[in-house]
């Protein structure tokens, strides 16, 4: 067998108040796979996409392509790793879309050419062609969740992490969402309290609860145990329980 | 919850929309510097409306919009025309035979050059995409920082707006709009700071995002600005339009008109 593209071996972090956040995380991501992440409120999964992404450096080792992940390493790190934030407003800061895409990409040391290759082409991944020239504050909720994840996608990462690409955003948008996120072909770990898209998107789901992976396997085994789900403070999910339109 | 305030005609099409920004900034720089060089018992001519009103008429900005802006910045104004008009007691010779005291034209001078400085801004901030404009100050040598500040001011106003709004609502929703004053100034003093936490956290969340980007303390921009033909043209006439203007009035001054 291949070595996993991400690979945590006994990660842990607290945060500078002491409240620890993660306490031993161990888990293995093969290149292709879509990851879901889920737990309660306050279990983690934040925390260790951050971690992932090289924004917070904690104990244990973390490695993405067989590289591991150190103060020195970690901006070599961040141009393999994309990570889309919860919120659209915290990810897209700059006056207009197509700065904000271009940001990553210029950051990379891309030349001009290169960069609006690849803002063309995750405007165009993302449906955004048309609003290149706005303001994030014109777009909707659902462009600007697009947006974000056109931002990170017009780095070419290697390991797409998502924290809650779905939250407030209305069926259709999220519809859509769950669509071009299924066409997406990267590597993903999709962090989620929305059992539904991660049923539709990921073959594999961990359940993370204070600070440590408590269950890895199938969607199906693992969202429809609700021994499991009620344990850790989550809903039974079975594949065709969602609304259609 | 959308704010189009600021740049609310920004996005439409025009010849003036089209100019690059850096020749419209150095155009209503230089509009501006020839009002201020004005002498304090000095009248504007009609000619000084000319610039404003063709990037205003053209641009396709409405005169409403105009007097509604001027008028929300005008109280800053209105306190120096007023003691301009109470101070300035020396008797100045208007036309060819009328004597009037001083503070009277300071006053209708201050008054008449904001309302057309106004003009000229609203019609410059009007007439660019604010992105745009801060490109156009950045390549005119304006220090990155203070750019970058305002785009990101320009990025999260709108965001702190919308929030504060929510806040107000909040409260209204559970005071009615009524309560004691005294209680009222509390909670007010209160949203104050809640906003500011939030501004805090909300930096913090945006610096994670920009250092996931690859941020290293610069920010990069691609699509530079080009200047073109009509840029120049542009330049030149607004250049011999306030030649004239102000020669026209150098002259007057010396014939003692």
């Amino acid at each position: 067998m291949s070595d996993p593209l991400l690979d945590i071996q006994g990660l842990a972090y607290t945060y500078a108040d002491g409240t620890p956040a993660l306490r031993g995380v161990d888990l293995a991501v093969a290149e292709g796979e879509k990851v879901g992440l889920v737990g309660p409120n306050g279990s983690g999964k934040s925390t260790l996409l951050m971690c992932v992404s090289g924004l917070f450096i904690g104990k244990g080792t973390v490695r993405v392509e067989g590289v591991e992940l150190t103060s020195s390493r970690v901006k070599a790190i961040r141009g393999r790793v994309g990570l889309v934030f919860q919120s659209p407003d915290d990810q897209l800061f700059m006056p207009t879309l197509a700065d904000d895409l271009a940001f990553g990409p210029v950051n990379l040391g891309l030349s001009d050419a290169q960069v609006q290759q690849r803002v063309s082409e995750a405007a165009s991944q993302m449906s955004l062609t048309a609003m290149l020239d706005r303001p994030p504050h014109h777009l909707s909720m659902g462009q600007k969740r697009n947006a974000a994840i056109a931002s990170v996608l017009a780095m070419q990462p290697v390991l797409l992490l998502m924290d809650e690409p779905s939250s407030n955003l209305d069926p259709r948008s999220r519809r859509r969402l769950i669509e071009v996120l299924a066409s997406l072909d990267a590597t993903m770990v999709i962090a989620a309290h929305d059992l539904a898209l991660v049923g539709r998107l990921c073959r594999r789901v961990m359940v993370i609860d204070e600070g440590r992976i408590v269950a890895d396997g199938a969607t199906t085994e693992i969202l429809g145990n609700a021994t499991l789900m009620k344990e850790h403070g989550l809903e039974v999910w079975q594949q065709g329980t969602e609304s259609v339109e | 919850m959308h704010h189009h305030y600021i740049d609310r005609f920004a996005y439409q099409d025009s010849p003036i929309h089209r100019l690059d920004p850096r020749a419209k900034i150095l155009g209503v720089l230089a509009y501006s510097v020839v009002l201020i060089s004005l002498g304090r018992h000095e009248l504007p001519a009609a000619w000084y409306a000319v610039f404003p009103a063709i990037l205003l008429l053209w641009g396709g900005i409405p005169l409403w919009f105009v007097a509604k802006h001027t008028l929300i910045v005008s109280p800053f104004v209105v306190c120096l025309v007023v003691f301009s008009a109470i101070f300035d007691a020396e008797p100045v010779r208007v036309g060819a035979s009328l004597t009037v005291r001083g503070g009277w034209v300071t006053a209708s001078t201050v008054m008449i050059r904001f309302i057309l400085g106004m003009a000229a801004l609203i019609a410059l901030a009007s007439t660019t995409r604010f992105p745009e404009l801060l490109k156009g100050l950045e390549n005119l040598g304006v220090p990155r920082l203070l750019v970058t500040q305002l785009r990101f001011l320009y990025r999260y106003l709108f965001l702190l707006a919308d929030q504060a709004m929510h806040l107000r609502q909040a409260r209204r929703a559970r005071d009615g709009g009524r309560g004691p004053l005294r209680w009222r100034w509390r909670s007010s003093a209160g949203l104050i700071g809640v906003l500011f936490v939030r501004t805090l956290e909300q930096a913090e969340r945006t610096h994670l995002a920009m250092i996931a980007r690859g941020y290293d303390g610069t920010i990069r921009l691609t699509r530079p600005l080009r200047f073109q033909d009509a840029d120049w043209l542009f330049l030149a006439a607004t250049a011999a339009y306030l030649i004239l203007l102000r020669g026209g009035h150098a002259l007057r001054g010396l014939a003692g008109v």
